[in-house]
């Protein structure tokens, strides 16, 4: 990939510093502004730190592109698109707040769900949610009673904190026979302790 | 407890059983569908071996051998995860012998001030019972065990300075659970309905001896 040089970037740099904090960065899912506001407390945000790498750096580097500064001789080397290995090995996210989410109906765009929070207890909250703020392998998990797990927090990346949230589906194997068998078992067993004559009319 | 003052949270669920660490492979994870495509043909720190698996997925570390599976994170959001994708692992193989299950916190707790860390040990170890036998003693490691019958095991809370927060404190909380030995199961299933229904009980348990000590210190 074609990258600026140096002093491009600089001034890309030093213009963005300039700009207001946003209230979320890039890569961060539009989660609707009203549950973020009340889940997120606005002083916690970290403004993110461009870096300048230096060809002293440990960083694990590849495919970073030396460019000379026009204005010294000093070589300097940008901060690589690609990291050497996955780069999810470098991606920290440090969760401040926890959910568990039913998915309870979907439509072409969008699904509702209801969402239990894991971290303070509080009250069931329902959200409407976009596809396209799910990764899209986790698309074809989107149905009625699909369980996801949602947090809000911060993305630490190469030492740079972003608030970010998350989403992902639970993966989890189809029941098997057997505890389809166990489950309408229980079923019955609880149904019977609570209502003796309706289950024995039901029996068979 | 103010959570922000852990500073490190890694957690670690174990299973010991008999295990055939090869068949483990990052693919064969996402042909049961419980990993992603990517993640599946870009494991990180892949080591495939007849005696040993280990790999990283960015977001849980998975290691096998022949005695042990292990899953780790150290990050909160996937702590759910890595339970479910230790269930649905042997909801396929249910037939693996299982024993035992060790659902294990390391946790390291910001101080921030010598002081404060001198309060803190002396709640946990005061200074009144040690300061006559060992005047110049300093706490190393503290360790409490409380045994369970229903399910059988034991939660093992071990207290020491942290190596990697200073001054800061370590704690290590080990839930550990196991079949009885008279049990007639073959599999894992009951191991694994243990990892189910215990797994919230274990997690406020965690936090509430984390607060207990932090908050009365």
């Amino acid at each position: 990939m074609i990258m600026e040089t140096s002093t491009e970037y600089l001034a890309k740099v030093e213009e963005d510093t300039k700009k207001p904090s946003k209230p979320l960065d890039a890569g961060v899912l539009d989660m609707p502004q009203e549950f973020l506001k009340k889940h997120w407390d606005s002083n916690d945000y970290h403004k993110t730190n461009h870096k300048l790498y230096s060809a002293n750096d440990d960083t694990d580097l590849i495919d970073a592109q030396e460019r000379k500064s026009s204005n010294s001789s000093e070589k300097l080397y940008l901060a690589p698109e690609v990291l050497k290995t996955s780069a999810n090995k470098s991606i920290f996210f440090d969760a401040l707040q926890k959910w568990e989410g039913i998915v309870v109906s979907v439509n072409s765009t969008s699904f509702v769900s209801r969402l239990k929070d894991l971290t303070n207890k509080g009250t069931d909250e329902e959200v409407i949610l976009p596809y396209d703020k799910i990764d899209a392998e986790d698309i074809s998990l989107i149905k009625p009673g699909a369980i996801f797990y949602l947090a809000v927090g911060y993305k630490i990346k190469n030492k740079t904190k972003h608030k970010a949230s998350l989403i992902r589906f639970r993966r989890i194997v189809d029941w098997s026979e057997d505890e389809v068998i166990d489950a309408y078992l229980k079923g019955a067993e609880k149904l019977r302790a609570v209502s003796p004559n309706q289950s024995s009319k039901n029996a068979g | 407890m103010n959570k922000k003052l852990i500073k490190e949270h890694l957690l670690s669920i174990v299973l010991v059983g008999d295990f055939n660490p090869k068949i483990f492979q990052p693919e064969w994870f996402y042909k049961i569908g419980l990993i992603r495509e990517d993640e599946a043909s870009n494991p990180i720190d892949l080591i495939s071996h007849a005696e040993i698996m280990s790999f990283n997925l960015g977001w849980i570390k998975v290691e096998i051998n022949r005695q042990k599976f292990t899953v780790y994170t150290e990050q909160s959001a996937y702590f759910d995860l890595a339970r479910d994708f230790t269930i649905g692992t042997f909801k396929i193989l249910k037939h693996t012998p299982i024993k035992m299950l060790g659902i294990n916190n390391h946790i390291h707790v910001g101080i921030y001030d010598k002081q404060s860390w001198n309060s803190f040990a002396d709640k946990v170890a005061p200074d009144s019972l040690l300061k006559k036998g060992l005047p110049k003693g300093e706490l190393e490691q503290l360790t409490i065990k409380e045994e369970r019958s229903n399910p059988k095991g034991y939660t093992r809370l071990t207290v020491q300075p942290s190596l990697t927060h200073f001054p800061g404190a370590y704690f290590d909380i080990n839930n550990h659970f196991e079949i009885d030995q008279n049990s007639k199961e073959l599999g894992c299933k009951e191991i694994i309905s243990i990892l189910e229904n215990n797994w919230k009980e274990t997690e406020d348990k965690t936090l509430n001896i984390l607060s207990n000590i932090w908050d009365n210190k």
